[in-house]
């Protein structure tokens, strides 16, 4: 067994089942200590992906490596690998306690050793007192805490979490979290988080892996999918409201680039040279402003539109009011706070060209507005 | 109440007549003295019209009738037992693997296929087998060929039974450490429980029923409750007061696991 | 190139083994036999042909499937119908859940006991010196001739109907308990009449236990011959001969292995059609 904290490497991973391709060139390197956010929207290949790094299944071609170690035909007990599952996958027949105990029972070590383990790590996630109830009589949180403390007990090095929160209530959920970011700092294992939640990659922000259709399509920090997103699809995945998308052509004017909206046109200095003459402006809800009437008049270029509300929708502490202005999508506007706007309502809006994104007409990313203004 | 639901009720009365009827017939008549069964009126109150006797049981005690029972429970719980373990793991394949050689659809449809078969198309060949093997009126005879026929059986009840154990109670045994034995064992067989239960219960009722193999490879040694049946009828006197008294007993075990194991009966047909 | 896992296959080897054993053996004997046929103390000769042509010459035979499909056809189209209207009743009359469920339990004893027990009850019944006619003797109406040539094949079918019923009853009354309530609220609400309520709501719900159980019920009455060999006898003369008993006549009686051999093959491909058939629905 290692003694460090081993990095994880994946090679060329590919897979197929009934002959779909369900992984395609996975190529990964998740460093030591860290906690890996797997992102993708479901059937992206993330559950597959787990399971091949913890040794459930076997890749078609490609290798894994732990510390430069092949582990590709090892079993996960043998890789040292831990599971929690999305559905915790407890043992009904046993107690808490032996679900716990049930990775130290294999490894055959002494009675006291294996209680002494389980009572301290159930201590640390709280369920000592849950201990002799059977799975049927606890809550999902509990039962994820029995999970996550059988996954810790054997003293796994790596531990991979598929969907760990789906099956728990809003606030449990954000418990949870914060659990888990506490629990990965003191014990320090390397936890991998496969999740469809964005608000997950939002919650552990240092490393994202974001897939798609069994490939990965960007990895990078949370701040970095999010400023310089490869694609439409990490951009509209990232945020906590989706993108809005405004198409528009590109004309000359003057000796200047324009973008026709159809709603209004956006002049730039430049525009990187594109093979088609039309470009997707994406445009975050955050930031939208909605201009009142006699509030103090916004710096720097902006861009505005006019529109109809159509709904708003009050999310937390938050509103997102829908604005038709013209277009085949209403156009999302998140305000902080609680505000009440009657459909039917002229409104007005406004964004800086800065934090506009730049796609073409592939999807892919361009630039960002900033990156053109400076 | 309305006419309707009192013509429904006075239906459902008469078929339940219809069905106890022959059931309460035969309970009297095990407790009849051979003279009394079949007269006119007929007698079908016991102490009223008769006295109860126990001459049928007496018979069976006191002959050979009583070994009969213990042939068919010998040989039916040897199958079964036989038969449960290698059914289970090609159960387990089934339900894994259903991709897989030997484990996929074409492969269970066969087994299918087995359970259609009429005895009386295989019953010759089979006879004739255990007659060239010198084992005619054996045990083993009659053991092996129950064992083949409740394979298909006991597969089809217990592919569905593990159907229904979450995959992923595996997958966590596998990162857990254990292999498939242990797997089996420690997992899979005790979430299983009542079903597996079940299955035993009616793969062994199905061939404590059978009629037609313990018929033919049977003989003089080898005679189950359901062949002794017929031995009571040669000659010119029907001993139908035993034949009662072993329809008697020999509902006995089926009732027990009818009521016990009703949940699953429908399995045996639909599959789940 | 993905590695080919061994472990599915050794999982069906044991049961594999243990079917072969035999399964072996019956397949070539009657291939055997029906291709070749060996007088006693004589030579193995050529008879396929032969036997294919007695196949189609032999009047018997053809009886005897014409009696097992009137027989079959019959028996099944009572117990599904009578077994759709009792499981019907129970839901529509029994509304106390206890009470529903101990009638039920009643009305599936006979399909738990064995041919052999079920064959005797109604011997007893049906003998000529039998209950059913002592009882219409004491009723002063004349006794019925139940095993007489003319009556003895609806007997039996009146036995099966005795014994199987329940399992139509079963399945059917599975179905209908699955259909949920709302429905007939509805249907009430909309003021459909019995027949249309049926057709519309439960119909849907049974129709496949319906067909499911017609269809088991078919297969396992042809496939069956404890009762006839216990109560008839396949008499008087070939009144109850169905095609199950005809064989086992040629196999036991007659001893024309040869012949035997052709019918049982022709039956266990027979089996592997309806098998396929039934496959099919139930995939559904």
């Amino acid at each position: 067994m290692k003694r460090f904290l081993p990095t994880i490497k994946l090679v060329d991973i590919c897979k197929k089942s009934n002959g779909a391709i369900i992984l395609k060139n996975i190529n990964m390197e998740v460093p030591d200590k860290s906690l890996y956010v797997i992102l993708g929207p479901p059937r992206s290949g993330k559950s597959a992906l787990g399971r091949i790094i913890a040794g459930l299944d076997t890749p078609d071609t490609g290798r894994i490596l732990f510390d430069d170690q092949d582990v590709t035909n090892l079993g996960p007990a043998e890789r040292n690998v831990s599971m929690v599952f999305q559905d915790f996958a407890l043992y009904p027949h046993l107690t808490a306690f032996d679900n716990i105990a049930s990775p130290l029972r294999k490894l055959k070590l002494p009675k006291e050793e294996i209680r002494k383990r389980v009572l301290e790590v159930a201590e640390y996630l709280k369920i000592s007192h849950r201990l002799t109830h059977y799975p049927s009589e606890l809550s999902g949180g509990e039962k994820q805490r029995v999970a996550i403390a059988r996954a810790l007990v054997k003293g796994a090095q790596i531990i991979i979490l598929d969907e760990p929160f789906v099956r728990l209530d809003y606030k449990v959920r954000e418990d949870m979290r914060a659990e888990l970011y506490r629990l990965q700092k003191d014990v320090g294992v390397n936890v991998i988080l496969l999740s469809s939640d964005p608000v997950d990659a939002m919650s552990f922000s240092e490393n994202i892996a974001f897939m798609r259709d069994g490939e990965i399509v960007q990895i990078g920090s949370l701040t970095k999918l999010y400023d310089n997103p490869k694609n439409i699809f990490v951009a509209r995945y990232i945020g906590v409201i989706e993108m809005n998308f405004i198409p528009a052509k590109i004309i000359q004017e003057n000796n200047r680039k324009v973008l026709d909206t159809g709603i209004g046109k956006i002049a730039l200095p430049t525009i990187p040279q594109l093979s088609e003459n039309e470009v997707l402006i994406g445009v975050r809800p955050e930031h939208i402003c909605i201009e009142e009437e006699g509030g103090p008049p916004h710096a720097g270029n902006t861009f505005t539109i006019e529109g109809r509300v159509k709904i708003t929708e009050v999310i937390g502490s938050e509103t997102i009011v829908h604005l038709d202005v013209g277009l085949t999508e209403p156009i999302r506007i998140l305000i902080p706070g609680i505000y009440k706007k009657n459909p039917g309502e002229v409104l007005k809006a406004t964004f800086n060209i800065s934090n506009i994104y730049l796609f073409n007409v592939n999807g892919l990313f361009i630039c960002k507005g900033g990156d053109i203004l400076g | 109440m309305k006419l309707s639901r009192l013509l429904g009720l006075i239906g459902l009365a008469i078929f339940g007549l219809f069905i106890i009827g022959p059931l309460y017939i035969t309970i009297v008549t095990a407790m009849k003295n051979i003279n009394e069964v079949f007269t006119i009126p007929p007698k079908l109150i016991p102490y009223t019209d008769f006295e109860p006797s126990s001459e049928a049981f007496d018979f069976i005690f006191n002959t050979r009738g009583k070994y009969t029972f213990i042939t068919s429970l010998i040989v039916a719980s040897t199958a079964t037992a036989i038969a449960l373990i290698p059914s289970l793991l090609a159960a387990y394949g089934f339900s894994r693997y259903p991709r897989a050689a030997m484990n996929d659809e074409r492969s269970f449809f066969t087994l299918l296929t087995l359970r259609m078969v009429p005895p009386f198309a295989v019953v010759l060949p089979i006879f004739l087998y255990w007659n060239q093997l010198g084992l005619f009126d054996t045990y083993p005879a009659l053991i092996w060929t129950y064992t083949v026929f409740s394979v298909p059986l006991a597969i089809w009840l217990l592919k569905g039974f593990v159907d229904e154990v979450s995959p992923s109670i595996e997958d966590a045994a596998k990162v857990d450490g254990y292999g498939f034995l242990d797997r089996l064992r420690r997992f899979v067989i005790p979430m299983l429980g009542p079903a597996l239960a079940a299955t035993v219960a009616l793969v062994w009722l199905f061939l404590w029923n059978e009629f037609l193999f313990a018929l033919k490879l049977g003989g003089s040694r080898v005679v189950t409750y359901t062949a002794y049946l017929p031995q009571l009828r040669v000659g010119q006197r029907v001993q139908w007061n035993v034949l009662g008294a072993i329809g008697v007993l020999g509902a006995i075990p089926p009732l027990i696991i009818l009521i016990l194991f009703r949940k699953y009966l429908i399995r045996v047909y639909l599959g789940r | 190139m993905p590695k080919k896992n061994f472990f599915p296959i050794f999982l069906q080897i044991p049961i594999t083994v243990i079917i072969w054993s035999l399964v072996g053996f019956v397949l070539a004997w009657l291939i055997y036999s029906f291709l070749y046929s060996t007088p006693p103390g004589g030579q193995p000769t050529f008879a396929a042909l032969n036997n294919i042509l007695t196949v189609f010459s032999d009047s018997r035979l053809f009886n005897a499937v014409l009696r097992t499909i009137y027989y079959a056809g019959v028996g099944t189209a009572i117990e599904v119908i009578l077994g759709m209207l009792v499981a019907l009743a129970l839901v529509n009359f029994i509304s106390n859940s206890t009470v529903r469920f101990a009638v039920l339990m009643i009305f599936l004893t006979p399909m738990a006991l064995s041919e052999a027990i079920a064959s005797h009850i109604w011997l007893m019944l049906l003998t000529p010196q039998g209950y059913l006619n002592s009882i219409l003797r004491f009723l002063g109406l004349p006794p019925v001739g139940w095993l007489s040539e003319s009556m003895a094949l609806t007997s039996l079918i009146l036995a099966d109907v005795w014994q199987w019923t329940s399992l139509p009853l079963l399945l059917i009354y599975a179905a209908r308990v699955s259909i949920p309530q709302e429905l007939y609220e509805m249907a009430s609400l909309e003021r459909l009449s019995v027949f249309k309520t049926f057709r519309v709501v439960t119909w849907p719900y049974i129709r496949n236990a319906v067909v499911v159980a017609a269809l088991l019920r078919f297969i396992f009455m042809y496939i069956t011959i404890d009762k006839v060999l216990l109560i008839t006898f396949g008499g008087p003369g070939l009144a109850t001969e169905t095609l199950g008993y005809y064989i086992w006549m040629q196999s036991f009686s007659y001893r024309n292995l040869s012949y035997a051999a052709t019918l049982s093959l022709a039956t266990l491909i027979g089996a592997a059609i309806i098998a396929y058939i039934f496959w099919r629905m139930m995939k559904r």
